[in-house]
């Protein structure tokens, strides 16, 4: 809460206080260890044990579990059983040899699969099954092998639909947290990229990587991001967005402090920028932390092509950005209190269509502006052939009728329209979702003090914005703290890529430069 | 914490939501006026003694008095949005009397139904009466420099003429007289007869030469087919009061002095012909001599046109025929510019040249000896002219 | 790489500095400027503009020796622990009533331009609230704000001068010296004061991070001030000339009212450029207010200012409902300057200048 304090950081406080989980070792009897698996996946009965003895009748007895539809079956077949079972019993059976060195014997010369490990904990046990492992149990011995069969239904990458490019790479996350560090490791070969796995959840137990690179990532941040975390306690994240929203510097606000993305190739520049990418299982999107309001206005094409039409478009964005968050409020401050800066011939005509509205200017702005609120939401919901039929419905026959009809005018519709394109120009959906509240804050300051109350709601704006921190990283950088070399990447300008020979500074990259200085011929 | 916080500034902000929007007018709730006529009745004129500045026409005494007649007339053109938009005339004329203008503008709220809007005005007519007569004029001056609300770059005119006619004009091409008026206006920039005048300038320049100035006249004359108006001339005046009016020939002579010249043409005779050119930059210089308490002005002049016209079949591709045209129009221009000069020293009697100012900006030392007694000065000083006329361009044929 | 300390650069110093000055004064300067100075008002600006450089300069020299110990702290270390103290006082009672002039002139203003028919409670109360609002966050939070409005500001100047170009007449300025010099030394008196502002240096120095270059940095923050203002008292006289200047109460807006924007785009200027001016207003209130709470933490040897913001700000709302007319605020406002103001900037700096020269000799390990 202090503000003189000398940290960097407030770390969320948990929300429950951590209770160490009391472990149990497994059993050198299998019988033990079957009754206690067993009682433990009572009626889970997609949960498989199979039972088998190796090395004839007297042989060394073997237990085998996994979840049913989670694991590779042909592999444990074809890998696992096969061998012991068959391969096992042609050899002839020099049976002390063999009864004493079993368990070696299997895990060097039989079992044919690449991943596997030995636990010693019969939790541990129940987690790999719950991932999707076959545990496997050997008599008279008190470890369990756990084989790495993890399959199950997923979806293949396919291009993200929330932020499609004409420029650049086509793959997309998947629900996957393996597949997806693939997508990125692709992007980075390199010894220092590191992905930190963690798990979350009481009850999801679900797998969190934390991905950089070791010698350009802040450390501290690193350090804050696992730290928070770690002091996450909830019983399940289903989505990354649980995530997010725990370990946020800020809850009540509506700008996100965290990037959120789809794109592989967003999280792995982010990583090269000094940023630190979370991967959270079951979720295509992914998180990069820190983020400035600059970073949410840039979109991953932007660095693709060319630099002056990237200028160009990125001035589209700010311009974009500001209408959509001041126009209505700004239209009713000129119509209802400051007529006299509006051009006279434009004045005069929209006298012209509001006469006869009913309402006053600030009425006419809530309703058109909770219309396409409306529709945004409809359309978002309803299958897509659907969707884009509801948006013409809305846009074209509510609007014509509206008009027609005397409840608002023309202008007003042209307002809230434009309004709604440029809050779509804007390439972050959480941030223009953040904008469109701001957009409601300000059309009520204008509609009590003019244009002077969108002044004071813009000023309000500000100071909250300026408040922002992203993990220590002030939200509004490199605009404040200004930071004159970072603005050759900013909401302004992108300049060629020969001139952008360092990393951005805001982030504080433990190394700044990202070229030689051999290409610097221009 | 946060949460309280919040709740908080959302009852404020709903509470002055509910107490608050006292400046809300919607803006079909605003008459907006796109010109104001003023104009005084005439028994105040009668009752008026100039030379004491004494009004006898008295009004009564209590201040709160409903029926409080004033001398001031004001039309007000209240523009029609909706018409506007079809293009037919556009606009109401209303008439108020009152004392003065803000109680014209509360007498016009008590005649129609809507907010009266200034900040639109494009327009502001006054009447002859009113620039002959001083307190009156002064008290619009008055207004027009302390309102917040008139819109300052409005155009001021003097209607030489019956104000009321001004109404009955025909606005051709505009729905609006005002637009019309305005639309003559802002063809100053090619026209060189047509002075325009803001009222932000109009103080100014008044109030920097204590009193005097020069109003564009609008003259309304009464045709077969209705009224019709032209803009051309100029008022004079001299301590806050009409001096006389100035002929359209001085007019350019009048700007070109006071740098407000922009591009125009002049009628030239060259050879039985009359020969426009169409001047499209000036540039003025003035050097100052002095000897022995006369002062000597030399006003250099360049002037760069085009020569539109000649003759059908007569040789202007060659440089003697330029040069000569040259000058016979610098001949022309020079002769145009010391008669002038004399008018405005002899029948005029004081200095609307600039001459003042130029000695006041560049020649302080000098000025600060005539300044008390620059009228008379002005009336002696001797002022020459040269002038020289470059035509740049003759059109697209030969001959 | 930016540590989290909340201190500031001696950039950000520079942005505060021109973020402080720059605020309702702007809108009456040219008139009181010509009064005194006829057309040479834009050099009385340069002028004074440089003895406020100086006297910067005199703030920067104690600062920068006693940096950490704040200003309460030097002067009790200068004067003794009473004395100290009861200088601090006519600084707290100057701070409050500039602050609270500042808003109420902007109130005015508004009043007259924007929203005559709203009460001036109204207009007063937002400003007032958002002023705790960032005030209470500390230097560097302030100054990130400041170089966020910084930009906006200088795009608004930017504006104002291109629009206002048009139909001047630069030869208004002329003619040069042309009033006596008598005159023009009383003027200083009156200009000087223009610049007020820069006396946030007595306060700022325990929060810089390099305080060695703040006399650097707040020379270039009052010398785009002194730039600013030469060109908009330029443009004025340009506009209407020394006579009709003289007579405004808010000759800038009389300056921007009598421009166009070329093409029509928008009609009339002044209520949005006054509206768009709050920023720069507010900014001059928060730093003020800013200051205030530091030195009464100072005073009560506290270590957080922010509960400061939140008490001082009922103080600013009270002082600035006094002055029953334009006239008596216009009076009143001339007094505060012409006493606490002229002690602040310029009695004070130059007593603690004169005895940190003294001190030094006394003991040369400190400092």
């Amino acid at each position: 809460m202090a503000f003189f304090n000398n940290k960097r950081f407030k770390s969320p406080k948990p929300l429950v206080d951590y209770k160490p989980e009391t472990k149990t070792d497994i059993s050198e009897k299998i019988d033990d260890n079957i009754i206690k698996i067993k009682e433990t996946f009572k009626d889970s009965d997609d949960v498989v044990f199979r039972e088998f003895v190796v090395g004839g009748e007297n042989g060394r007895r073997m237990f085998l579990s996994y979840i049913d539809g989670m694991s590779d079956k042909a592999l444990l077949d074809d890998f696992v059983l096969m061998p012991l079972m068959l391969t096992s019993r042609e050899v002839k059976p020099d049976y002390e040899e063999i009864k004493n060195n079993l368990v070696n014997i299997t895990k060097n010369s039989t079992l044919a699969v690449t991943d596997f490990k030995e636990v010693e904990k019969l939790e541990e046990v129940y987690l790999s099954i719950l991932s999707g492992e076959a545990a496997l149990f050997i008599d008279e011995y008190n470890k369990a092998i756990i084989v790495a069969t993890r399959l199950w239904p997923a979806r293949n990458t396919s291009e993200p639909s929330a932020e499609t490019v004409i420029r650049g790479p086509r793959d997309g996350f998947v629900e996957t947290l393996r597949f997806n560090t693939a997508l990125i490791r692709r992007r980075i070969r390199d010894t220092k990229f590191k992905v930190k796995q963690l798990q979350v959840g009481q009850r999801s137990k679900t797998d969190v990587a934390i991905m950089y690179i070791d010698d350009i990532a802040d450390k501290r941040i690193v350090e804050e991001v696992e730290k928070r975390i770690k002091k996450i306690d909830i019983d399940a994240i289903i989505d990354s967005g649980y995530i997010q929203q725990l370990i946020e510097d800020r809850q009540f606000t509506p700008f996100p402090q965290i990037q959120t993305t789809e794109r592989p190739d967003v999280v792995a520049g982010a990583i090269y920028e000094g940023r630190i990418g979370i991967i959270v299982d079951n979720s295509p999107f992914a998180l990069i932390i820190p983020v400035t309001l600059n970073a949410f206005l840039q979109s991953s094409e932007d660095y693709y092509s060319r630099s002056s039409i990237t200028t160009f478009v990125r001035f589209l964005r700010l311009l974009s950005g500001a209408i959509a968050i001041i126009a209505p409020a700004t239209y009713i401050g000129l119509i209802s209190f400051n007529p006299g800066v509006i051009p006279t011939k434009l004045l005069l005509s929209i006298a012209a269509t509001r006469e006869g509205v009913p309402f006053p200017a600030y009425v006419e702005a809530f309703v058109m502006e909770f219309t396409i609120e409306f529709l945004r939401e409809a359309g978002v919901r309803l299958p897509r052939p659907i969707g884009s039929t509801i948006g013409i419905v809305g846009g074209l026959v509510i609007g014509q009728a509206a008009v027609q009809a005397g409840i608002v005018s023309p202008i007003m519709v042209i307002v809230v329209a434009v309004t709604a394109i440029a809050s779509f120009a804007i390439p972050n959906y959480e941030l223009a979702a953040g904008f469109r509240l701001i957009r409601f804050l300000l059309m009520i300051l204008a509609s009590i003090y003019g244009l002077y109350g969108v002044m004071l709601g813009i000023i309000a704006t500000l100071i909250h914005l300026i408040n922002l921190k992203s993990f220590g990283t002030p939200f509004m950088a490199p605009l404040a703290p200004f930071e004159i070399s970072d603005i050759k990447d900013s909401v302004f300008v992108r300049t060629s890529w020969k001139y952008m020979k360092n990393r951005p500074k805001h982030y504080d990259p433990q190394d700044e430069i990202r070229q030689g200085s051999d290409n610097n011929d221009a | 914490m946060k949460v309280k916080k919040i709740i908080i500034l959302i009852i404020i902000i709903i509470s002055m939501f509910f107490a608050g929007c006292y400046d809300r007018i919607e803006i079909e709730q605003r008459a907006i006026v796109g010109a104001i006529a003023l104009d005084i009745v005439e028994e105040y004129e009668e009752t008026y003694n100039a030379d004491l500045n004494i009004v006898k026409y008295v009004n009564t005494q209590s201040s709160m008095n409903e029926n409080k007649k004033g001398p001031l007339i004001s039309f007000f053109g209240l523009l029609n949005p909706v018409k506007i938009q079809t293009g037919e005339k556009a606009f109401t004329v209303v008439k108020v009397e009152s004392a003065n203008l803000p109680d014209s503008l509360e007498k016009l709220s008590q005649r129609i139904s809507r907010n009266p809007f200034l900040a639109q005005t494009r327009m502001l007519y006054l009447s002859e009466r009113i620039i002959k007569n001083e307190k009156v004029f002064k008290e619009t001056l008055d207004r027009l420099d302390k309102s917040p609300k008139i819109n300052e770059t409005a155009n001021v005119v003097v209607i030489k003429g019956n104000i009321n006619n001004l109404a009955k004009v025909d606005p051709k091409l505009e729905s609006t007289i005002a637009a019309y008026i305005s639309g003559i206006l802002e063809n100053s920039k090619t026209a060189s007869d047509i002075y325009v005048l803001p009222i932000y300038k109009l103080l100014a320049i008044i109030r920097n030469n204590d009193g005097a100035c020069a109003v564009p006249v609008l003259e309304i004359k009464p045709t077969s087919e209705g009224e019709d108006l032209v803009i051309n001339k100029l008022v004079l005046i001299k301590d806050y009061k009409f001096l006389t009016y100035l002929d359209t020939k001085y007019v350019k002579f009048f700007k070109i002095m006071n740098n407000d010249f922009k591009k125009g043409r002049v009628l030239v005779n060259y050879e039985n012909n009359i020969i426009p050119y169409y001047i499209y930059s000036v540039n003025k210089k003035i050097y100052l001599d002095e000897d022995e308490k006369n002062l000597k002005y030399k006003v250099k002049i360049e002037l760069e046109g085009d020569v539109e016209e000649l003759e059908f079949e007569k040789e202007v591709f060659d440089e003697k025929v330029i040069k000569k045209m040259s000058k016979t129009i610098e001949e022309s221009i020079k002769q145009e510019f010391e008669e002038s000069t004399k008018y405005f020293q002899d029948t005029i009697g004081y200095d609307y040249l600039g001459f003042n100012d130029y000695t006041h900006k560049y020649h302080n030392k000098i000025y600060q000896k005539y300044k008390d007694n620059w009228d008379e000065t002005f009336k002696k000083v001797q002022i020459e002219y040269d002038v020289k006329v470059y035509i740049r361009r003759i059109g697209i044929s030969k001959r | 790489m930016t540590p989290n300390d909340d201190k500031i650069s001696s950039y950000q110093l520079g942005v505060i500095i021109f973020n402080t000055i720059l605020g309702i004064g702007i809108l009456f300067l040219p008139t009181s400027l010509t009064k005194v100075a006829e057309n040479d008002g834009w050099i009385l600006l340069i002028i004074s503009g440089i003895i406020s450089i100086f006297f910067a300069y005199l703030m920067c020299y104690v600062g920068k020796k006693y940096s950490k110990y704040g200003l309460v702290g030097t002067l009790r270390i200068l004067f003794g622990n009473i004395t100290g103290t009861l200088l601090t006082l006519p600084l707290v009672i100057y701070f409050i009533y500039f602050s609270a002039i500042e808003v109420r002139l902007f109130a005015e203003t508004a009043k007259l331009y924007l929203l005559p028919l709203t009460p001036l409670e109204f207009i007063i109360i937002p400003i007032i609230l958002l002023t705790v609002a960032l005030a209470r966050n500390g230097i560097e939070t302030i100054a990130r704000f400041f170089e966020i409005t910084m930009i906006f500001v200088s795009i608004l100047i930017f504006v104002l001068i291109i629009v206002t170009i048009p139909n001047s007449d630069y030869s208004n300025i002329r003619p040069f010296l042309g009033t006596p010099l008598v005159k023009l030394i009383k003027g200083i008196n009156a200009s000087v004061f223009s610049y007020a502002g820069f006396e946030i240096l007595l306060v700022i120095f325990p929060f810089l991070r390099t305080p060695n270059k703040a006399f650097k940095s707040s020379t270039i923050g009052l010398f785009l001030i002194i730039m600013c203002y030469v060109i908009v008292e330029i443009q004025c006289l340009a506009k209407f000339g020394v006579k009709e200047t003289q007579t405004f109460i808010y000759p800038t807006i009389s300056l921007i009212r009598a421009s166009q924007v070329p093409g029509g785009v928008i009609e009339r200027l002044e209520g949005l450029l006054l509206a768009l001016w709050v920023t720069s207003v507010y900014t001059t209130i928060v730093s003020f207010c800013f200051s205030i709470s530091v030195i009464c933490a100072d005073l009560f040897n506290q270590k957080k200012q922010k509960h400061f913001v939140s008490l001082i700000i009922p103080i600013i709302y009270i002082f600035s409902l006094f002055g029953d007319s334009v006239v008596e605020l216009f009076d009143l406002s001339n007094l505060i300057s012409n006493t606490l103001g002229l002690y602040t900037m310029g009695i004070l700096p130059l007593l603690m200048f004169i005895f940190s020269r003294f001190k030094r000799d006394v003991n040369k390990g400190e400092g």
